[in-house]
């Protein structure tokens, strides 16, 4: 029995810091965008961001350069390519005139990668009162942006 | 009681393990000749080269070659969104023509022209160097650089960020490329990982060639996320290779299949001490404690020997002082460091920073120095722009 407890309490120690330590790391995420945001407080008007790094995962890098083709026309939507290569290169594979879409904002002065290990892969922010109320990465693991669609669709 | 405090202890440990970060083994590397160097030399801007690119191809080519083809000086680059490589007359500025590798090349990432007929191609998908004829527009030979090794190749084997300032070398009949660990050396790989693949051009043979110096990154030191791990490479005047080490003010030289390097000193006159990152848990370092290493310290780039001149130019990424989360690689000003066929020190040259200068193409050609500059009109991106850095 006092076996048992010590195991559960071991465990439960375990969880405990292994929910601290994921926390502290999406929550030192929002705190960044945030804190761009507030540099950038014409983008802080959109519901959505979808940040599309250049560099990084490159199927998921391409998923979400789908995703801006298929949704560039919502304006509820703004989106941030950051870390790009080339906005011409881009241009080519998207099809889209970039300077003709005011929801497209070309981050060259890359102050939207996060500094974690998340920053391989584009990401979903909801805004709600001009703040990040959440945020979700695509992923091979997780995706981000069909989690989107599913939410605008409702 | 006891149970109690039982649990208080494992308390105490689980905290204690989780919260603190332990020291590690830090390597500190001082530079002997800070601000005792005296400048006799510098560089100086004069002229440009500007190339018109077409509707698929952009600045900040990933690879580039300048050679002799038919007599002419080339410029080459890489356009890896077509899979091909574009020549340039480098004296009149004309594209001269493009070699397209097709299908035959999944993601080519360096190469090295040879001759109209040969042309050597790194794929990194495949993770290997592929002869290819641009004239037959076929490839013709395959040489695997993954060696013996099974699935776990990129743990025992090199993989490699080639660029125009640190290429493929060819010293007599064989290839050189300088590949890295893009994280720490493990301590019991330190003696057994070799970072350079030595190809053989007539005998097709590989060999894994120089290891990592204990003195920069022995004793399990944490130097995580690629860019300090990152050795840059060039030829001496008598086919010797030069490495420099990021961390290193000193310079290591070794022949192509020695086992040993001989030291000597290569720094900036604005260099301060350069250290390891002290976080014991290398795999969990968290990125911004990495980045801020390499962006908060001074650390070292690109060799490169102007056979013209007969001195090296050596490329430092100074420290950033202004602790601003938004500062990275592109904040660091870039010295160009310059010394004679000796290793003497001849001067240095601040030139900007990153966001104006792409160094990873810099390449040597009659005129100078040219190195590319990321004009920030060039916004339609249809031109490349190199500025020429001529020694005074």
């Amino acid at each position: 029995m006092y076996v048992m407890k010590k195991i559960s309490f071991c465990l439960l120690l375990f969880l405990t810091l292994l929910f601290y330590s994921c926390n502290s790391e999406r929550q030192k995420e929002i705190d960044f965008i945030d804190n761009v945001l507030s540099e950038h407080a014409d983008l802080s008007n959109y519901n959505w961001l979808v940040i599309i790094p250049g560099v990084g995962c490159n199927g998921c890098i391409q998923e979400g350069e789908y995703f801006l083709k298929k949704h560039v026309s919502d304006k509820t939507i703004g989106f941030v390519l950051t870390n790009i290569s080339s906005l011409k290169i881009l241009q080519q594979k998207t099809g889209l005139k970039l300077k003709e879409h005011e929801n497209i904002y070309a981050d060259t002065d890359n102050a939207f990668i996060v500094e974690t290990e998340n920053s391989i892969y584009p990401c979903v922010v909801e805004i709600k009162d001009h703040h990040v109320a959440s945020l979700e990465f695509q992923s091979p693991q997780t995706p981000a942006l069909r989690n989107l669609e599913e939410t605008l669709m409702k | 009681m006891k149970k109690k405090l039982y649990n208080c202890i494992l308390i105490l440990l689980c905290a204690g393990a989780f919260i603190a970060c332990k020291r590690s083994i830090v390597i500190t590397i001082s530079n002997p000749q800070e601000g005792k160097l005296h400048a006799t030399h510098s560089l100086v801007e004069n002229g440009e080269k500007v190339f018109e690119l077409d509707s698929v191809s952009a600045p900040k080519a990933v690879y580039m070659q300048f050679c002799k083809i038919g007599g002419k000086d080339v410029l080459s680059f890489l356009n890896k969104y077509n899979s091909s490589i574009y020549l340039y007359d480098y004296n009149e500025g004309d594209l001269l023509g493009i070699y397209n590798f097709g299908k035959d090349i999944m993601k080519p990432g360096a190469y090295y022209i040879v001759n109209e007929d040969s042309v050597y191609v790194l794929d990194m998908a495949k993770m290997n160097l592929t002869l290819f004829n641009p004239k037959q527009n076929a490839q013709t030979d395959v040489i695997s650089l993954k060696g013996k090794e099974g699935k776990d190749w990129p743990i025992k084997l090199p993989q490699y960020n080639l660029f125009t300032s640190n290429p493929i070398i060819k010293i007599g009949d064989e290839l050189i490329m300088t590949g890295q660990l893009f994280w720490s050396i493990p301590a019991k790989a330190i003696q057994t990982f070799h970072f350079s693949a030595n190809i053989g051009i007539q005998s097709k043979k590989l060999k894994f060639e120089h290891c990592y110096p204990e003195d920069l990154y022995g004793n399990d030191s944490n130097w995580e996320g690629g860019h300090q791990t990152a050795p840059h490479a060039t030829v001496s005047p008598d086919g010797n290779l030069v490495y420099s080490f990021p961390p290193s003010h000193d310079l290591y030289i070794t022949a192509p299949h020695a086992d040993s390097y001989k030291k000597v000193y290569g720094g900036s006159n604005d260099a301060g001490d350069i250290s390891s990152i002290d976080y014991q848990n290398k795999e969990e370092t968290p990125k911004d404690i990495i980045s801020e290493n390499y962006v908060m310290q001074d650390m070292y780039g690109p060799i490169i020997y102007d056979q013209y001149r007969s001195v090296y130019y050596r490329f430092l990424l100074k420290k950033v002082t202004d602790k601003q989360k938004s500062n990275s690689v592109p904040d660091k000003e870039i010295n160009i460091v310059i010394m004679d066929k000796d290793f003497q020190y001849l001067g240095e040259t601040t030139i900007g920073n990153g966001k104006n200068w792409n160094i990873q193409n810099a390449f040597i050609t009659q005129e100078g120095l040219n190195i590319e500059y990321l004009s920030p009109e060039n916004l339609d991106e249809d031109h490349m722009v190199f500025k020429v850095f001529q020694l005074k």
